[in-house]
């Protein structure tokens, strides 16, 4: 195991290059795709074929996505004859591009990093590099991250605002419709019209996810490492700062749980007003608030950088109300 | 004003949200509110005030309203604008180490005054009365000529005041005030930035575990049984290619005649070949070849002619109506096939489903077993599909078998493979050059010096390809487990009337060389007894293990079946604990090669 900077993973990458994503896409997308739909197809009625559908129609959205820079994609791989060797290989590549495994999973993890990120910490922390208008434009059109149609901006007009925004891909799952609120808040995630490439290799991560699992007759494969686990023990755990409010988003089934239309519930939501940010017990108009129902009092900037470092490598995930007023934050775990 | 109108839709993706989102910022600072005026009259002036509401519906109201007027009025006289008293700035403590004295001053000690002499006068005034005065002493009256003495009178003890018992507690629960500070800092506590490096992780690699390897293996050998190079090139025919095998090792009693499309690449010189290897497992020797492709075919068919022992390649066109004397001889050698033992005819034809009935009513009464290919798939996939074949069941690297350097034009060819023109050897100098290879690796081997720890077996027939076997096999064990050549034993009794072709006492491992020569009926059975005496017979020195090798085009042509074979094989001797691995020579490695590599390869 060896560490890599953010700014040495993106130089790396180079995910301004539409060819550097045809190799990424080619040699092992497109493969994980035949092999998903290969054992989907051997193995219908076992939960195994469940996960491998879902992989391999991320997959296919990935490939979909991927044609609209690149133009065709080929797959070079021939898919085994053998259904027992295609769970093996499958269970294998699927591990081999997991978030920072070898080659593949430097973009992956890439892309993963930029799901929901302030511009601040983007710019200044994360990437630098992509402070480079020629290499922002293009990394973003390739991911499908619109600068002009962020996921949340700050309702204040400070000089902060812009730090605060935050970015990251519509369709991977971020704004929501605030369904009930009171002595507990639910909320039901929006979809979104147009898959980015972004969001499906982010959906196509969590399918990576649910095979690695290992359910039905995959468990009958046996990985030489548990990439899963090793990474989220070494992803930077939740802030301390916010003891308050977190629901738990179990990883082996986010590929069902965490998709659009899908409804979160939680004791505590976190309010936006402005640059205010309260954890509440039970959330109410501004007017009718005691104090009570205050457990923490804190401030965007503060919530946001504390918050950055876990969202940024998915230790921990935020879901948001379509007006930017509520925030839930989630902690995933295996 | 704005121009942007809200969309009365319902807002149902994330996109729809987004976009709305600084809109609605703007309109709270600009209510959608138009004023318009309609008419100028002299007096007042017509408006119309059009408004959106927030659901996208108009509403106009129109009102007239007084035109405004400038109205005169006098000047004040100068206002003194005081200046505001400014505002004090408030220095707040600073929180940290406050100390706060009692700001109240002690209890004065409460002093008493002491009196001054007091004089004591008789306010009453009285007669004077005379006074007699006794007789004293010149002393006593000095006493009166003194002035008058003062009165001297006891002073009072200094007074203590005692605060009482409720005002005591008053003061000692009297609030601590702050002393203020003279400056106050404050510092930024925003947290910082943190960045973390990311780790990486090495690549993985999956396995099966035990009972899902047990599962594939099994489905695996049910899946490639029967299966081989010839099922492989060309799959439609796979169920005829059962047949010839089939009438190659069970039978073996009578000619078996091949039908083949005329084919401009020469594919017949592939049959040849595999013909002669199906001959020499049945019958243990080589069989005699003719080729009757141009001249000479009236002369063989008239003295030679008998099937019998032969692999003959025949074109279709010369035994066709217009040469009555060569039909004749076509068709009696043909009607002889039927008390005849294994031979081979290759037949090409234009026609192939034409040529069925006409060798039948050739044949006829004799009903001859004819096996006609019809379908051959694309010449370039045929080519690739036995370049990748040979090269696994040979154990020589596919670049070198696909090699064109040095070729003749004739000898190779442009064919479309994966999207792609490619040129390859033609399928005859592929086989050739393999044929070639392996017979060069066989005299290499009998010539080296492991030849010395070899002993012949004990059936005099024992083949060259036998004797190659063993020396590969002594020289593969010495070299992998570090042993020296003479801890081989070459030919070694281990049991009652159980002889080992190999055996290493040390890891208790018998071989099993097996060449398939001269084996029929069913040449798969000699396999399976060669394994199974370690099982049924008594052994006087222990076997743990036990290997088979298969010479290499046995191996490629029965894989299938010789996969098969081992998995039924293994799960008999392990009820005993013994292991069974198939191997065949690996040609470029110069080692042993297991046969289930080459099907895990050969069949993905």
């Amino acid at each position: 195991m060896s560490t890599i900077s953010p700014d040495e993973l993106i130089s790396d990458v180079q995910p301004w290059s539409t060819e550097s994503w045809r190799d990424f896409v080619e040699g092992h997308v497109a493969p994980i795709k035949l092999l998903a739909e290969n054992v989907a197809k051997q193995f219908v009625g076992d939960s195994s074929s469940v996960v491998s559908k879902f992989l391999a129609d991320s997959a296919t959205r990935v490939i979909e996505a991927a044609k609209r820079f690149l133009g065709e994609v080929a797959a070079r791989f021939e898919v085994p004859a053998d259904p027992i060797e295609c769970l093996r290989l499958l269970v294998e590549r699927c591990g081999n591009v997991f978030l920072g495994v070898g080659e593949g999973g430097k973009y992956t993890l890439l892309v993963w990093t930029l799901r929901k990120v302030t511009k601040e910490y983007l710019f200044e922390a994360l990437y630098p590099t992509l402070k480079d208008e020629e290499k922002r434009r293009k990394t973003f059109e390739i991911l499908g991250i619109r600068e002009d149609l962020p996921l949340f901006v700050p309702a204040v007009r400070s000089a902060l605002t812009d730090n605060l925004t935050i970015l990251g891909y519509p369709d991977y799952s971020s704004i929501c419709r605030v369904e009930e609120w009171g002595h507990y808040i639910t909320l039901s995630i929006l979809p979104a019209k147009e898959s980015t490439f972004g969001g499906a290799l982010c959906k196509f991560l969590d399918g990576l996810v649910a095979v690695l699992a290992r359910p039905g007759i995959l468990s009958g494969v046996v990985p030489s490492a548990d990439v899963i686990k090793t990474y989220l023990d070494k992803c930077p755990s939740r802030p301390p700062e916010l003891p308050y409010g977190w629901s738990e988003l179990d990883w082996k089934t986010s590929y069902i749980t965490f998709t659009e239309l899908s409804k979160w519930k939680s004791d505590y939501a976190y309010h936006i007003s402005g640059f205010a940010v309260r954890c509440l017990d039970i959330l109410e108009a501004p007017d009718k608030w005691t104090p009570t129902f205050v457990k923490q009092e804190t401030n965007l900037l503060s919530l946001l950088r504390w918050l950055m470092p876990s969202l940024i490598t998915g230790r921990t995930e935020m879901l948001l109300s379509a007006d930017g007023r509520v925030v839930l934050l989630l902690e995933r775990k295996i | 004003m704005s121009t942007r109108k809200r969309r009365p839709q319902t807002l149902e993706y994330v996109e729809d949200y987004l976009e709305d989102l600084p809109y609605l910022l703007e309109s709270e600072q600009k209510p959608e509110i138009e004023v318009k005026i309609e008419e100028e009259k002299e007096e007042s002036l017509r408006i119309k005030v059009i408004s959106t509401t927030q659901d996208g519906k108009r509403s106009e109201s129109v009102s007239e309203a007084p035109r405004l007027f400038l109205k005169e009025v006098p000047l004040l006289p100068p206002l003194i604008v005081k200046r505001p008293p400014e505002l004090i700035r408030c220095l707040l403590p600073l929180g940290s180490k406050i100390s706060s004295p009692i700001g109240v001053q002690p209890l004065p000690r409460t002093w008493y005054l002491l009196q001054m002499p007091i004089k004591v006068f008789d306010r009453e005034v009285r007669r004077i009365l005379p006074m007699s005065l006794p007789l004293v002493t010149p002393i006593f009256y000095s006493w009166f000529g003194s002035p008058i003495k003062p009165i001297s009178l006891p002073g009072q003890q200094t007074i203590l005041a005692f605060t009482l018992k409720d005002l005591l507690r008053l003061i000692e629960i009297l609030p601590r005030l702050p002393k203020v500070a003279e400056r106050i800092e404050s510092n930024i506590r925003i947290p910082p930035l943190i960045l973390h490096k990311f780790f990486l992780q090495n690549e993985q690699e999956a396995s099966l575990s035990e009972s899902t390897e047990a599962l594939r293996t099994k489905a695996q050998i049910e899946r490639v049984r029967g299966k081989g190079l010839l099922e492989l090139l060309f799959p439609e025919e796979a169920e005829k290619f059962k047949r010839l095998r089939g009438a190659a090792g069970a039978y073996a009693g009578e000619p078996i005649l091949i039908l083949l499309p005329e084919h401009k690449y020469h594919l017949w010189y592939l049959f040849w070949v595999i013909c002669r290897e199906l001959y020499r497992e049945a019958k243990g020797s080589y069989p005699e070849p003719a080729t009757l492709l141009d001249e000479g075919c009236d002369l063989w068919l008239k003295h030679q002619g008998a099937l019998a022992g032969k692999i003959v390649v025949l074109r279709k066109e010369l035994v066709e109506d217009e040469n009555e004397e060569r039909k004749k001889w076509f068709r009696r050698r043909l009607q002889e096939a039927f008390s005849q033992g294994l031979g081979f005819l290759i037949i090409l034809a234009k026609e192939v489903n034409e040529t069925v009935p006409l060798l039948e009513e050739l044949c006829k009464p004799y009903a001859p077993l004819i096996i006609a290919i019809q379908r051959i798939p694309k010449y370039g996939q045929v080519l690739t599909t036995l370049a990748k074949t040979l090269s696994e069941g040979f154990g020589i690297p596919y670049s070198e078998i696909i090699r064109v350097n040095g070729l003749e034009a004739r000898d190779k060819i442009a064919v479309l493979v994966e999207g792609g023109l490619k040129e390859l050897p033609q399928l005859d100098v592929m086989v050739a050059m393999i044929d070639r290879t392996y017979r060069e690796f066989q005299n290499e081997l009998l010539l080296s010096n492991y030849i010395a720890y070899v002993r012949r077996d004990i059936s005099e027939r024992e083949s060259e390809d036998h004797i190659a076997m063993k020396t590969l096999a002594i020289k593969y064990i010495s070299e992998k487990f570090g042993l020296k050549p003479e801890g081989v034993t070459c030919t070694c009794e281990v049991g009652k009337e159980v002889i080992a072709d190999l055996y290493v006492q040390e890891k208790a491992l018998a071989v099993e060389c097996e060449t398939e020569f001269g084996t029929t009926p069913a040449p798969l059975l000699k396999i399976f007894e060669s394994v199974r005496k370690y099982m049924d017979r008594p052994l006087t020195n222990p076997v743990n293990e036990v290997w088979v090798i298969v010479r290499n085009w046995s191996a490629i042509l029965h894989l299938g079946d010789l996969i098969w074979a081992e998995g039924i094989l293994k799960e008999e001797l392990k009820k005993k604990d013994v292991k069974v691995k198939f191997f065949t020579p690996d040609i470029h490695g110069k080692s042993l090669k297991l046969l289930s590599d080459i099907a895990k390869s050969v069949f993905t």
